[in-house]
């Protein structure tokens, strides 16, 4: 029995944009799901699932987003993974023959990463059926996870809140995912981007909701202020209950600085045959275009150095995880100790939270990590263990009243990732198309032609895959520019042809099966919500 | 049309909004349809126009205070910066007299918003105000079991905020870029 002095809450936002492409079969922004699947949804998966096998304990909580659901349900993209592992089965194939005689260091890397690919292969076809949400859902089912909800197209609320339609709508369609996939309702909510305004509570306990998490300042900046901190919930007038980010503990794994990613013994991100290697050899594994990209087959190490990094040892690496895992823990029980004395009894909760992509992705080596983490925690002390936010408000019921401040995740705090004034009429087509999408509930209520249900369906959709943040933080930060605006034009023009020939009674059907096609999102959505 | 550019807002209707970007500015941005501009052009003549100049009245509905901005340029948005977080604040577009700044009741009156509290209201605390719910029962409670009278003083709290959460919050803010100011 331990003698829990306090709890460590890791949450982690499991999220990408909608991108789904079936019109064509080489679509370089839908790699974006298959290199998380590779990179972090798989390992995550079989670290989780060891730990059940070896009948460790332990909570984690994760958010994964409607349009991850959706894209992780396609069977377009099942098959799309499928080639993809294929492809990259086939490189790793033609690696190994090409470093065999010449480099000892990148042959036996190569090899690993054929391991590696092709037991992707194995799991994902001949295990999973290409089905990773039972994966989750299994995990969740046996008391290993609580997986919560999101809003529906990751919509960032403080951008949208001008017309509160917006709100309901990401929050409703976020819930009601949840409950298709998981088959129960969600008791949290990771809302898009940490991003919180009070307009968001009403609806938040509406859809009954029992919580959600807030950036570290939408806790402590709280009114009044919360007298234990972030090391308790707080719980909002209306009742809804708020965990605050524990920025300490999150630092930790998630800056590229001072946390653990950026040690020397792990592997370097950036570089990656894509770029490396001869042109012609690498060509049929970049773009169709020839444009380089990254594989996923690196053979370096962290290093100062750009150009002549140093190899990358598994062996180490594995290691140096071990060390953090261990440091992580020791850390974490520092804190607590520290928080304790503070809470008067009630024992402290370390909320750290990450997106779910850190983890296999960015740092390659953090599914691990985290698998060594839970056995350090599970097996070597006894003074912390692992909660959920679920778990803990069952267990903690009594909770200081405060208003939450309005904030978000984003660099500085607030909504400047998002915004830019050079992007005003963006905001301008979000505020006039929510206007519009209002008008044409209230005019088609008691609609019944199934046409013209069907287009004022997706209507809603347009303007909702419009409302996604991605694009605007793409914008913002200078990266995937082309595409973000192609993805922001392409909902404003379905959106506003489809407004007029709902209008003018003149809908296309074939246009609309197009997009209905493309745009295949959140097909239980009925437009009258924004009535 | 360039790939890196958006479709231009063109819906010939009037809407002012404003929203916060950061600590301390707010994003005005505005469309204003050509039937509303005609019915000025109609009643006060073709140099409507040419004869006032726009202005953006920002108003701070908490404390009552105005601030007035010129806009020199044609433009559909203007990035404001304001003083007092925690207030709630309103923004007017309107047309007056180049010369003897005469309203012509050209106004359009954007949405309500508030600004974010900046700081942790450590000064502001007050024993007497800190309130408990039951969040299975609805229970509305003075205090629990783990804060009991003469517990948690503003001293206790205070030193909560200094030993743990400001040096992780700072170094944190350092990192992120996060501005006060």
């Amino acid at each position: 029995m331990k003698n829990v002095k306090g709890y460590l809450s890791m949450v982690l936002h499991t999220h990408l944009p909608f991108v789904n492409h079936p019109e064509d079969d080489n679509h370089i922004e839908e790699q974006w799901l298959y290199e998380a699947i590779s990179e972090t949804y798989l390992p995550l998966i079989k670290y989780f699932k060891m730990l059940v096998e070896e009948k460790v304990q332990f909570r984690i909580t994760m958010s994964l987003t409607p349009p991850l659901l959706e894209m992780l349900d396609n069977k377009v993209q099942q098959e799309k993974y499928i080639r993809y592992l294929q492809k990259h089965i086939e490189l790793c194939q033609k690696e190994i023959e090409r470093t065999k005689y010449t480099n000892n260091q990148e042959n036996e890397l190569a090899r690993y990463y054929y391991d590696r690919y092709s037991n992707d292969l194995y799991m994902f076809k001949d295990v999973f059926k290409c089905e990773l949400i039972p994966q989750f859902k299994f995990l969740q089912d046996v008391g290993r996870l609580e997986i919560i909800t999101c809003c529906a197209t990751h919509g960032f609320l403080p951008m949208l809140y001008i017309n509160e339609k917006n709100i309901e709508v990401q929050i409703k369609y976020g819930v009601e995912t949840y409950k298709k996939y998981f088959g129960r309702k969600p008791r949290g909510i990771w809302l898009a981007e940490c991003g919180y305004v009070p307009e968001v509570e009403k609806y938040l306990k509406k859809y009954e909701i029992e919580y959600f998490l807030t950036e570290m300042h939408g806790v402590i900046y709280s009114k009044p202020v919360p007298v234990y901190g972030v090391y308790s919930p707080i719980v909002t007038p209306r009742g809804v209950a708020v965990f605050g980010r524990n920025v300490g503990s999150t630092m930790e794994v998630w800056s590229n600085t001072t946390g653990y990613p950026g040690d020397s013994n792990y592997r370097e991100f950036t570089r990656d045959i894509g770029y490396d290697l001869n042109y012609e050899y690498i060509k049929p594994y970049i773009t169709h275009d020839g444009v380089r990209i990254p594989t996923g087959i690196k053979y370096y190490r962290v290093s100062d150095k750009m150009d002549n990094k140093d190899y990358y040892n598994l062996q180490r690496a594995k290691e140096t995880a071990e060390t953090h895992a261990y440091d992580y823990m020791q850390k974490s029980i520092k804190q607590i100790k520290m928080a304790n004395e503070y809470t008067k009894g009630k024992p402290p909760i370390i909320v750290s939270m990450q997106d779910t992509e850190l983890y296999g992705h960015w740092w390659y080596e953090g599914p691990y990590w985290l698998y060594i983490l839970i056995k350090k925690i599970y097996y070597d002390q006894d003074e912390i263990d692992f909660i959920t936010p679920g778990e803990y408000l069952d267990k903690y019921t009594e909770l200081q009243v405060c208003e939450p401040a309005i904030s978000s995740w984003g660099s500085g705090g607030t909504n400047a990732q998002w915004m830019e004034c050079e992007y005003a009429d963006i905001y301008i087509h979000l505020d006039i198309m929510a206007k519009r999408m209002c008008k044409l509930a209230k005019k088609y209520k008691n609609e019944t032609d199934k046409l013209k249900i069907r287009a004022l369906n997706q209507c809603a959709k347009e303007l909702l895959l419009l409302q996604t943040s991605d694009w605007y933080f793409n914008l913002t930060c200078y990266r995937v520019m082309e595409y973000s605006y192609e993805r922001i034009n392409t909902h404003i023009e379905r959106f506003n042809k489809l407004y007029e020939q709902i209008k003018d009674d003149k809908i296309d059907e074939e246009f609309l099966k197009d997009i209905e096609w493309k745009d295949s999102i959140l097909n239980d959505l009925d437009y009258r919500i924004y009535q | 049309m360039n790939k890196l550019e958006v479709i231009k807002a063109d819906y010939n209707e009037t809407k002012l909004s404003i929203l916060i970007t950061e600590v301390n500015w707010l994003l005005a941005y505005w469309t204003i349809s050509k039937k509303y501009n005609n019915r000025f052009i109609k009643k006060y003549g073709e140099d409507f126009f040419e004869r006032t100049k726009e202005i953006l009245t920002v108003k701070n509905l908490k404390n009552g205070t105005e601030e007035k901005i010129e806009l020199k340029e044609p433009t559909n948005n203007y990035y404001i910066k304001f003083n007092y977080s925690d207030s709630i604040y309103q923004v007017e577009l309107s047309r007056v007299g180049k010369q003897d700044d005469k309203d012509y009741g050209y106004k359009i009156i954007s949405n309500k918003i508030q600004s974010p509290n900046i700081k942790i209201l450590i000064d502001d605390y007050n024993k007497s105000k800190i309130k408990f719910k039951n969040i299975k029962s609805g229970e509305e409670l003075i205090e629990t079991k783990y804060y009991k009278k003469n517990e948690n003083s503003k001293e206790d709290v205070e030193k909560l905020y200094n030993d743990l959460i400001k040096p992780a919050w700072n170094a944190y803010k350092k990192e992120n870029g996060y501005k006060e100011k």
